[in-house]
C-alpha cells in the first residue's frame, strides 16, 4: 500500500518532531524561490536529503508521475481547451496575459512542497508521527477537541488494514476478478454480483464490531510515548538545513 | 448505540472503503483519462449516508482521506480529497434525506461525483492561481457522470440488499 511501516535498518532515523519542523520550514522556504538559481539550490538540497534518507530514484519518479497526473495533466488539458475555444470563438476573454514561464515556476515550486510531504511520510514511521501529533495536540483534548480519540481510531484503522488486506485480496478480489473476467455476463449482472459480494463482505466485517470496540477502548495513544530526541542525526539534519539556508538566502 | 460501538462501526466502514478501492485495479474503467478513478470507496459513503447520521458520515470521510493520504499519496493531496469528499458527502446527505423522492441513489451518486470533481478542480485552480485549469471541467464532468453512474448502480443494489437483510439493525 506504499506504507513506510518498517524502516528499521534501512533509513537514517531522525526525531519525528524535528523532522516535521524541518519539513514545514523547507516548504515555507520554497515560496522564496524567485529565480532559476534558487530552484537549482533547492533541487540540489532535495536530492541530497533524498540520498541521505536512503530513498531512491524510483521514489522520485513515482512522485513526478503522481504530480503530473494530478496537476500538470489537467492544467495542460485546460490550456489546450482554452486555446481551442479562443480559436473557435475569437474575441471572448480567454487566456489574457498567459505567461508560461511564471506558470512553470509556480508548478515547480508546488512540486517541491509535494515532494517534501511525500519524502516525509515515506521516511517517517507512522507510529512515530501519531505519537508526536498526540503529544503536540494533547492540550486540545481538554478544550473538547477529540484529538486523542481520532488518532486512536487512525491507529486502529491502520492496524485493521494491515491485518485484513491479505485476506481481502485472496477472497474478495479473486471473486470480483472471476466475475469481471466472465465475458458472458452483462454489465447489470456483473453489478448485481459485485454488490452481493460487497454486502457479504460488509456484513461479515460488521460482525467484528465488539472486537474492534475493545481495541478502541484500549489506551492506544492517550499516553504518548513521544519525547524529543537530539542525537547526531538530528544535529546533522539541522546543520545541513542551516548551511542550505545560508547558500539560498545569500543569493536573494 | 454507545459511542465506542459507533466508533468501532466507523473504523470498520473506513477499512471497508479503503479495501473496496482496491477493486478498482480489477474493474476496467471506461474513461481513458489519467487520474480518473471509479471511486468505489464512495459506495461506503453512500451506505453511511443511508444508515448513519451526518456527523458519522463526515467523520468517515475525514478519517478515510487522512489515512489514504498518509498511506499512499502523501499529505499534499489532502486539501483536494478533503474538500471534494466533505462537500460531496454533505450534498449527497442533503439529497438523500430531503429529496430522495426526486433523486435515486444513482442520481445522488452522480451529483456527488460532480461535486467532488468540481471542488477538487477549484482547489487546484486556487493553489496554482490559474484559471486555465478550470477548462478541464468538461472532461471531469463527463467522467463524473460515468463513474457516478457506475458507483451509484452498485451502491443502490448494495443499500437495498443491506436494508433487506437488516444488517445495520442487528449491529445498532
Amino acid at each position: 500500500m506504499g506504507y513506510s511501516a518498517d524502516l528499521k535498518g534501512n533509513n537514517i532515523e531522525i526525531d519525528a518532531g524535528i523532522k516535521t519542523c524541518l519539513a514545514i520550514l523547507l516548504g515555507v522556504v520554497s515560496s522564496f524561490c524567485n529565480n532559476g538559481l534558487d530552484l537549482v539550490y533547492f533541487t540540489l538540497y532535495l536530492v541530497v536529503i533524498t540520498v541521505l534518507l536512503k530513498s531512491n530514484l524510483k521514489f522520485i519518479l513515482k512522485n513526478l508521475a503522481s504530480y503530473g497526473i494530478i496537476f500538470v495533466f489537467p492544467y495542460l488539458c485546460g490550456l489546450l481547451l482554452s486555446l481551442l475555444m479562443s480559436k473557435l470563438f475569437p474575441g471572448a476573454a480567454y487566456l489574457n496575459n498567459f505567461n508560461i514561464e511564471a506558470t512553470l515556476f509556480k508548478m515547480v515550486k508546488l512540486f517541491f512542497i509535494w515532494y517534501i510531504g511525500s519524502l516525509y511520510f515515506f521516511t517517517t514511521p507512522f507510529t512515530a508521527i501519531v505519537d508526536m501529533l498526540n503529544k503536540v495536540f494533547f492540550p486540545l483534548n481538554s478544550l473538547g477537541v477529540p484529538v486523542a480519540k481520532h488518532l486512536n481510531m487512525v491507529m486502529c484503522i491502520v492496524d485493521e488494514l494491515t491485518k485484513s488486506v491479505g485476506q481481502f485480496k485472496q477472497d474478495i478480489m479473486e471473486q470480483a476478478r472471476r466475475i469481471f473476467k466472465n465475458k458472458h455476463l452483462g454489465i447489470k449482472t456483473k453489478s448485481k454480483e459485485l454488490s452481493n459480494i460487497l454486502v457479504n463482505f460488509i456484513a461479515n466485517s460488521l460482525q467484528r464490531t465488539d472486537e474492534i470496540q475493545n481495541q478502541v477502548e484500549l489506551p492506544n495513544v492517550s499516553d504518548s510515548q513521544y519525547t524529543l530526541r537530539i542525537s547526531k542525526n538530528e544535529i546533522l539534519a539541522i546543520l545541513s538545513f542551516v548551511i542550505f539556508l545560508m547558500f539560498f538566502f545569500a543569493n536573494l | 448505540m454507545n459511542k465506542k460501538k459507533r466508533d468501532a462501526i466507523i473504523i470498520i466502514l473506513i477499512c471497508n472503503a479503503i479495501l473496496i478501492s482496491l477493486l478498482e485495479l480489477i474493474i476496467p474503467i471506461p474513461i481513458p483519462v489519467p487520474g480518473v478513478k471509479l471511486g468505489l470507496g464512495n459506495i461506503i459513503t453512500i451506505i453511511a449516508i443511508a444508515f448513519l447520521d451526518l456527523k458519522d458520515v463526515l467523520t468517515i470521510v475525514l478519517l478515510r482521506c487522512v489515512v489514504v493520504a498518509v498511506l499512499s499519496k502523501g499529505i499534499t493531496v489532502l486539501p483536494f480529497s478533503l474538500t471534494g469528499g466533505l462537500l460531496s458527502a454533505v450534498i449527497m446527505w442533503l439529497l438523500y434525506k430531503y429529496l430522495s423522492r426526486v433523486f435515486s441513489i444513482k442520481g445522488i451518486s452522480i451529483i456527488g461525483a460532480i461535486t467532488h470533481n468540481l471542488a477538487q478542480l477549484i482547489v487546484a485552480s486556487l493553489i496554482l492561481r490559474e484559471i486555465v485549469i478550470l477548462y478541464y471541467l468538461p472532461i471531469l464532468l463527463i467522467s463524473a457522470v460515468i463513474t457516478g453512474l457506475i458507483t451509484g448502480t452498485i451502491s443502490e443494489l448494495t443499500v437495498r440488499e443491506i436494508k433487506k437483510r437488516d444488517i445495520f439493525a442487528e449491529i445498532i
